[in-house]
């Protein structure tokens, strides 16, 4: 059976749009591969970047605890060093040594 | 289409994979897993507080210290040269002060220490089986410097701190010392530092931090280190000048008299609060090792006596506060001496004052004079009253060991017994519970019990420290009689000679026998003072108290030359000016 042109012709242009469909879903498909690999990436680094820092600032917060009990330290021998040469007892020894004399007399003025 | 719900299907379960995997690492695993991960764990001693005198001067302070240890498998030089080196620098501190100048013996004794040091390291560092063995607490900076020069492998410091007192020795009995417990951790003992352990030990804190292979902290670690919490600082109300006056008179006082143990106690009249106190022989709290553990305790709190003729002011300001005499009031019985419960008592001197008014009784130390006010009193209100004056209970002064001196109860008392307590014989008393007494008659009747920290301070609060007891014994007008007897006592009496010029002085000397083997010796005494002024508004109440003064066995010539000493001192001191 011979079929008609004019059917034919219909039925070409049919099978064309229903093709069609499926072009554009995979270009969009891609696209949302392109980008969720271009977010991974850049995660990825943004991470490494982050963690990179991280460790540096671990060396330094291990110098700066390192510095805050260093000054503690000479804190707490200053505090001990300046108590020591303002002691009375030591005081009275040194202007004992360098002469100085207690009053014999005070005399009150009102 | 089937390749594709495949792809798709992969997609998904290796998505979740990876899903169920964080979570495990994140909530499960890294929980589990993170003690471990911990390089670096210990414990962050925490720093003890300090103790400040009234002008913020810290008479103990902390200084940085360290723990010498070996590690005996990483020794790898005879033990012997190791210690030869080392063994020198860990003796006793007496032998490095520059005061120290050693004599034969001492260079001696420093010799034998070092060989026994020597030995005791070569021992420990030859404990093999140990992988850490410690050597010496406390060194200091200096000393640990003077080791680490030596190059010595196996050896190493661990951070400590340890106790610094500026003032050497100043006011030993009252601060106590720190030593250590039997797990080797520090702890206060006796004085301040004994009473106040708790407030004073900070809490050690918990340090560690996960790391990296190269020994550089993790931030992103999960860890929470605990840091250490210092402890309180304790602020005084001891006044360093007069506690340096106080000290500096009573070493004098000792050498002069001949005295085998002084104590001396100043207090605020208006606070009661403690301004100094003194003992000697004292101790130095760096070395208290050195010393005998007999010097350890604070006889102004821990000692009990027997309080002689001071303790006249207190069964006399009783029957006057009952009205039951009155200054001018005449002894009808002190012709001569009395016979009560079978004893005779007698006056001290062997003189008496016949129809002798109350004034004269106090101003002659009469014992007589006394038995006659005893008796108007009686047993009950007299033990009543010395009850309310604080004796027989502690006064809860802020200081480790205090007694409670001996009172017996009502029941046992016999008529003997309150003749001779009357003048202060037959009781036992502490010289603090003797300050807090005079201090009530010097302010005007309100007794407040002593205490010597004014405020704990921590980082974030400070607490207010408050007596104990603040109450009125005697009136006002009982008060003002009692200070005007005192005052003649001082103006008329034997020690009068002694009394700076220009201030008005309430004061009573004490003289009470020491008993031995059941009987008093009359060679042995308890001489003391105590008094307040200036009499008309008082600044300060002081005792002092002598055991057993060789030079004479009076109080009138060795705690009152001292008590008027020390006042003159103070007057000066604190700007207070004689009266026109």
């Amino acid at each position: 059976m011979k079929l008609p042109r004019d059917y034919k012709k219909e039925q070409f242009n049919k099978i064309n749009q229903i093709s069609i469909l499926p072009t554009v879903a995979g270009s969009i498909r891609l696209k949302v591969v392109f980008i969720s690999l271009f977010l991974l990436v850049g995660l990825v680094f943004v991470q490494l970047v982050f963690a990179n820092s991280l460790a540096t600032d671990g060396e330094k917060l291990s110098l700066t605890q390192e510095e805050i009990r260093r000054l503690e330290r000479e804190n707490t021998t200053l505090k001990a060093e300046i108590a020591e040469v303002s002691a009375l007892t030591k005081l009275a020894q040194k202007a004992k040594d360098d002469g100085f004399i207690k009053p014999k007399s005070i005399t009150t003025i009102d | 289409m089937d390749r594709l719900k495949i792809v798709r299907g992969i997609i998904y379960l290796v998505t979740l994979a990876i899903i169920i995997r964080l979570v495990y690492w994140q909530f499960i695993a890294g929980v589990q897993s993170a003690p471990s991960q911990i390089k670096q764990e210990g414990r962050i001693p925490a720093a003890r507080g300090e103790i400040y005198t009234s002008d913020n001067f810290p008479i103990v302070a902390n200084q940085e210290a360290f723990i010498l240890f070996t590690k005996p498998k990483e020794i790898n030089i005879k033990p012997s040269d190791i210690a030869t080196k080392v063994a020198p620098l860990l003796i006793s501190e007496k032998y490095s002060t520059m005061e120290a100048e050693l004599g034969e013996d001492e260079l001696e004794k420093k010799n034998k220490e070092i060989e026994q040091q020597e030995t005791s390291v070569i021992q420990k560092i030859s404990e093999e089986k140990l992988f850490w063995v410690q050597l010496a607490r406390k060194i200091t900076k200096q000393t640990k410097e003077k080791i680490e020069s030596f190059n010595l492998s196996g050896i190493g410091f661990q951070q400590d701190t340890r106790r610094i007192y500026p003032e050497s020795s100043m006011a030993a009995h009252l601060l106590g010392f720190v030593g250590s417990n039997q797990f080797g951790e520090d702890m206060g003992y006796f004085g301040l530092e004994g009473y106040y352990d708790n407030q004073l030990r900070g809490k050690d804190g918990r340090g560690g931090q996960i790391e990296d292979p190269l020994g550089l902290p993790i931030l992103v670690a999960k860890f929470e280190p605990i840091p250490p919490k210092k402890g309180n600082s304790l602020y005084l109300s001891i006044d360093r000048g007069a506690q340096f006056i106080v000290e500096d008179r009573l070493r004098q006082a000792v050498e002069k008299y001949g005295v085998k143990q002084g104590v001396v106690i100043i207090s605020d009249v208006k606070s009661g609060k403690i301004l100094a106190m003194a003992s000697s022989p004292t101790y130095i709290p760096n070395l208290f090792a050195e010393f005998t553990e007999d010097l350890y305790r604070n006889p102004a709190v821990a000692d009990t006596y027997e309080p002689g003729s001071t303790f006249k002011l207190i069964t006399m300001a009783s029957a006057l506060d009952q009205g039951l005499v009155e200054p001018n009031t005449k002894c009808t019985v002190c012709t001569g001496p009395r016979r009560i419960g079978g004893y005779e008592i007698s006056t001290w001197n062997k003189k008496y004052y016949p129809n002798s008014t109350m004034v004269e009784v106090i101003q002659h130390s009469d014992n007589i004079g006394m038995t006659f006010v005893s008796q108007k009193l009686g047993i009950n209100k007299f033990v009543d009253y010395i009850t309310r004056f604080g004796f027989g209970q502690k006064t809860g002064v802020d200081l480790q060991d205090e007694a409670s001196g001996v009172i017996r109860p009502v029941s046992d008392w016999k008529e003997i017994d309150l003749a001779t307590a009357s003048f202060g014989q037959g009781i036992a008393v502490t010289p603090i519970q003797m300050i807090q007494a005079v201090q009530a008659i010097a302010n005007g009747g309100r007794l407040i019990s002593p205490k010597i920290v004014n405020k704990i301070v921590s980082d974030d609060k400070k607490e207010i420290v408050k007596p104990e007891k603040d109450i009125q014994v005697i009136s006002p007008k009982t008060a003002s009689q009692i200070t005007e007897m005192m005052v003649n006592a001082v103006e008329q009496g034997e020690a009068k000679a002694f009394a700076p010029q220009g201030y008005r002085i309430a004061g009573k000397t004490g003289t009470a026998q020491i008993p031995v083997a059941g009987h008093y010796d009359s060679e042995k005494t308890i001489a003391s003072f105590i008094g307040f002024a200036p009499a008309d508004d008082p600044k300060f109440v002081m005792l002092i108290s002598f055991t057993e003064p060789s030079s004479s066995v009076f109080g009138s010539e060795t705690a009152a030359p001292t008590f008027f000493a020390i006042a003159k001192d103070l007057f000066n001191y604190w700007g207070i000016s004689p009266r026109d």
